[in-house]
């Protein structure tokens, strides 16, 4: 089946592929051009990488099974200075653009080793292993997690960045919930971390310091710090009743048992809307609380991409302001007296602030399966997560409602959103908030081979991404990471010297770059090719931040090769 | 923002209509796994049997979607080895692109279908283990390569079916040459339920072969001789024995003579539907009690597939949006309750689902040209089935298509499982034999 391309023999050199194949086995290694346009990088943000030449097809795929393999991988990587990128099941590819067109992509998921030890609650995984398998086992056995990213994330991918979803409410942030984690290095060797260290997955710590910090983050390594083959995550109690599976394609589902049920408020204003946020957090219910963008609701309503433009069509800005929409989730996990007690204090709460009940079914498609993610994509053909991240409540609404006001600029080319303020929900029972700000385009305007295909649109949507949204971060104090249109040095002025530290950690551990090369500075990489992107405010915003005069030269900041090692001298040939 | 440029397209089986979907797929791998709200498991999860056996990207429809953007923007060859291998090595069984439909309006199934045609055209398919059967069908007028004369062999003696009648039975290869078993139990349950019916006098392959290894002008032409035969008969309803002629008639006639299923001279009816019908007015009484517990196996071709063709051609505009609208095919109205319908009306049959059932079922991937050109996929597909149907604690597997029992019947992983494999034709004809 797998067969070494003519054509790729200057990219891959010969001893590397024998090693490969004696590694895998030749079934699961191929250099060939058709098996390695699959890998080319997709997912999120897909169309900005594409589009702008981000994205490159690898040279090589390679599939391992074991940790071993692994290992022996990295390092002939490392022995031939092979570039290498691992992807765990291509559900969500959030790989950071592939400037390069040299790597190897190490694709894990026949790594999909499973064990659930349901007595003390933990979960180990490979990187094969999915939410939806993760969840439908975890419910077997009255236990739950959270689909964070979608059902069809990678479970443990999902954990080493801040993987999401309203309920983080009650279980938190994905990448809070790792025990131990086994960890190949980048230059090939194999430790434990967190209670790992000790052969023991149950908890979080270990003997000595807990290194899982080296491998996990907001927006993580994103692939840069080697290959994690093993990750042991909490799971939760639920309640015991089993989520009943209901419907024919495309209208799936499943039925709220009688201790759960969805709640919908509609709220007089967005201040509102925060106070209940707060009340219900101190009153320590729920087990899930959100705010979603009102599009969202209209594509739920809507069978097809037709009805959504008809419908959401004839939306203004004031039914947009008039419709804050609080979505509450509860759950008697002890009993029906849990249920009703906290439905009690949720209905005082709501009394209290003017939040007006609506109908809502006691279905759902949305928040533990995540059936209907894609559904995202139906209207436009493309989206761009702009902002996304962790802060508090004030600053997350007050920066949603700053980027629905300044959006209007920006409409169209992108999708019209009235002034929506984007996607709320509580996390850690309240202690944070999530925020996320989707924007849509009309891809056939952004695309190059399209016949619709309009220059002036796609840099205005650019714009957007690279620099307008991160300004408005800037303005507000809300954190996001990082941009792929400015260099890395910048993008440390506003937040501090993280980048000094993530420098230091790169070379430690990765000293010839091989990992995700690139990673974390291919904004560098993107702003050297695209300067234009970015705009005057976010220059000044900047610059309001810095004592120091902020250079926007791009040649003083290095390129995304900058750890490279240069081959005999020269960068490898360039595949025609 | 400019004005945007309409873009005229037809829903047929030309690769270049199929630019915008290709570039539309987002690789949330819908395609590749059960619809998430039934997956039940770490086990079964899994939609694509090709993919699921190959492992490589490139095996899955998101990889394929992938492939052909750079097939259609001149960065991949199409005479690439590699690429008909990937592209063939596909049962074409529709999960993917159901699975896709879920959410998104993506046209999976007439890319992969226009792909192959275009492999074709350009003198990279079908696969040279295709070329024999290709040249039986036109040949002898048979898969098998059989003399014509043989396909009533089978026929008790003295049994003279009608040459003309409004409901016309289609045997098929399968059952009228090889499981002739078949074909004895349908003509059973027909007489059984006082069905006066006609046959074809020579009745001929019905192109599935030609149209799945996308030899559309071959199948083109049978389609156009096969409609011309049958309408001869007078026929108003043709039923069918066999999932992928009825498929084929039904659905890929339609897409061949740029039609809609609503359009063809008769309306066809697979003998599930027929035999649901049948029970209900009485016509069909099951009366022997098996005392089985079954599971059941949804065929590709009678289930996701069989939905009927509807022709489209129109704009695309702002937003990608369609005009006129075009009512998306998701699999939905497939034949999923009649087979049920009909084994739970046969006295002592219970009936339990395996893990992926209705339009979420698993693939045996013996349709598309697999078996004749990837037998190592088939049996692995068929093995992998079969042990999802052991996990039911059934006794007996149930399908309604030839092409599908053979090849489970012939699976090595049959005897391990201590599974029995039948028709549902083979169990109503039990239920009815006095």
């Amino acid at each position: 089946m797998s067969k070494k391309s003519a054509n790729k023999t200057e990219i891959i050199p010969d001893a590397a592929y024998e090693a490969f194949k004696s590694i895998v086995g030749e079934q699961f290694v191929s250099t060939d051009p058709v098996h390695c346009q699959a890998y080319k990088a997709r997912g999120y943000g897909r169309e900005i990488d594409e589009y702008l030449g981000y994205c490159t097809r690898p040279a090589c795929v390679i599939l391992p099974e074991t940790t071993e393999q692994v290992v022996k991988i990295i390092r002939t990587c490392n022995r031939y200075e092979l570039p290498y990128i691992p992807v765990a099941t291509m559900g969500i590819t959030l790989t950071t653009p592939h400037f390069r067109d040299d790597f190897v992509v190490i694709d894990l998921k026949r790594m999909n080793y499973f064990y659930i030890d349901e007595k003390n609650m933990y979960a180990v995984v490979g990187p094969g292993v999915l939410y939806a398998q993760l969840l439908a086992e975890c419910m077997k056995r009255d236990l739950y997690t959270l689909s964070a990213g979608g059902a069809q994330a990678s479970v443990l991918a999902n954990h080493l960045v801040a993987g999401t979803g309203p309920l983080t409410y009650r279980v938190g942030y994905s990448d809070r919930r790792i025990n131990a984690a086994e960890w190949v290095t980048p230059e090939g060797d194999v430790v434990r971390l967190g209670s790992g260290v000790v052969d023991d997955w149950y908890w979080q710590d270990g003997l000595g310091p807990n290194l899982v910090g080296l491998i996990r983050g907001d927006a993580g390594w994103n692939g840069a710090m080697g290959v994690v083959t093993k990750l042991s995550v909490k799971v939760y109690p639920f309640q015991p009743e089993d989520l009943k599976r209901e419907g024919r394609t495309p209208l799936t589902y499943t039925v709220l048992p009688p201790r759960m049920r969805f709640y919908n408020f509609r709220m007089p204003s967005l201040k509102a809307f925060d106070q209940a946020v707060e009340e219900i957090r101190n009153a320590r219910i729920g087990a899930m609380v959100e705010r979603v963008p009102l599009f969202w609701r209209t594509i739920a309503k809507t069978k097809n991409k037709k009805e959504f433009w008809e419908q959401w069509g004839g939306v203004t800005e004031a039914d947009v302001d008039s419709t804050n929409i609080l979505r509450v989730l509860l759950i008697g996990y002890a009993s029906m007296e849990q249920l009703k007690y906290e439905e009690n204090v949720l209905f005082d709460i709501m009394k209290e602030l003017g939040g007006e009940q609506g109908r809502t079914k006691q279905t759902d498609q949305s928040t533990f399966m995540y059936a209907d993610a894609s559904s995202m994509w139906r209207m436009t053909g493309g989206y761009i997560s702009s902002s996304f991240g962790i802060d508090g409540l004030r600053a997350c609404t007050e920066t949603g409602r700053r980027l629905g006001k300044r959006l209007l600029e920006y409409t169209p080319p992108l999708m019209p959103q009235h002034g929506d303020p984007g996607w709320h929900h509580s996390v850690d029972f309240g202690h944070q908030s999530y925020f996320e700000f989707l924007v849509y385009m009309d891809v056939n305007k952004i695309d190059p081979e399209s016949l619709n295909y309009d220059k002036k649109d796609a840099e205005r949507v650019y714009e957007w991404y690279v620099s307008q949204a991160p300004a408005v971060h800037i303005q507000t104090g809300f954190y996001c990471p990082y941009s792929r249109g400015f260099p890395f040095e910048i993008q440390a002025v506003p937040w501090g010297n993280f980048t000094l530290w993530m420098d230091r950690f790169k070379k430690e551990f990765d000293p010839k770059g091989l990992s995700n090369p690139g990673y974390p500075r291919d904004g560098n990489e993107g702003y050297k090719r695209h300067p234009q992107f970015v705009n005057r405010e976010l220059k000044e915003t900047i610059a309001s931040c810095s004592k120091e005069p902020v250079s926007w030269d791009p040649d003083d900041y290095p390129g995304h090769d900058y750890l490279m090692v240069k081959h005999n001298g020269k960068k490898r040939q360039k595949r025609t | 923002m400019t004005k945007t440029v309409e873009e005229h397209l037809r829903l047929d089986l030309n690769i270049s209509n199929y630019a915008h979907d290709a570039a539309d797929c987002n690789g949330q791998a819908a395609c590749k796994y059960v619809d998430w709200i039934y997956v039940t498991g770490w086990d079964f999860a899994w939609r694509c049997p090709t993919w699921e056996y190959h492992k490589l990207d490139a095996y899955g429809a998101a990889g394929k979607m992938k492939i052909v953007r750079d097939l259609l923007g001149g960065r991949l060859d199409w005479n690439s080895p590699t690429l008909r291998d990937v592209m063939y090595d596909c049962q074409l069984c529709g999960g993917c692109d159901v699975g896709c439909k879920r959410n998104l309006e993506i046209e999976v199934q007439m890319t992969l279908e226009a792909l192959r045609k275009k492999l074709v055209d350009v003198g990279n398919g079908p696969m040279p283990a295709h070329v024999e059967y290709t040249r039986r069908i036109e040949q002898t007028g048979n898969y098998y390569g059989l003399p014509q004369a043989s396909r009533k062999e089978w026929l008790p003696r003295g049994f003279r079916p009608a040459a003309r009648g409004e409901v016309l039975w289609f045997v098929g290869c399968r059952s009228g040459l090889e499981q002739t078993n078949l074909a004895r139990a349908t003509l059973r349950i027909l007489r059984g339920a006082g069905i006066d019916f006609a046959m074809l006098d020579d009745e001929r392959c019905c192109g599935n072969f030609l149209y799945v290894t996308g030899q559309m002008d071959r199948a083109r032409k049978l389609a156009e001789e096969n409609l011309a035969a049958i309408k001869a008969t007078g026929a108003k309803i043709v039923i069918f024995g066999c999932a992928e002629c009825y498929k084929t008639m039904k659905v890929d006639y339609a897409k061949l003579l740029d039609i809609s299923t609503s359009d063809l001279p008769f309306q066809p009816l697979h003998i599930t539907e027929a035999m649901d019908i049948w029970l209900k007015e009485g016509r069909l009484k099951p009366s022997n009690r098996l005392d089985l517990k079954v599971t059941y196996h949804d065929s590709c071709s009678l289930s996701r597939m069989s939905e009927p063709w509807l022709k489209w051609e129109g704009m695309r505009g702002a937003w990608g949006v369609l005009e006129p609208p075009r009512q998306i095919r998701k699999g939905t109205n497939g034949i999923y309750d009649q087979p049920r319908n009909v084994l739970k009306a046969i006295p002592g049959v219970t009936l339990v689902e395996m893990p992926r059932h209705h339009e979420n079922a698993y693939c045996c991937c013996a349709g598309g040209g697999v078996k004749e050109a990837f037998p190592d996929l088939a049996e692995w597909s068929a093995n992998e089935r079969l042990r999802e149907a052991a996990t039911t604690g059934a006794e007996v597997l149930v399908s309604a298509s030839p092409l599908v029992i053979e090849n489970l019947r012939n699976s090595g992983a049959l005897k391990k499982h201590r599974l029995q494999v039948l028709d549902i034709v083979e169990i109503m004809a039990r239920a009815i034999s006095k």
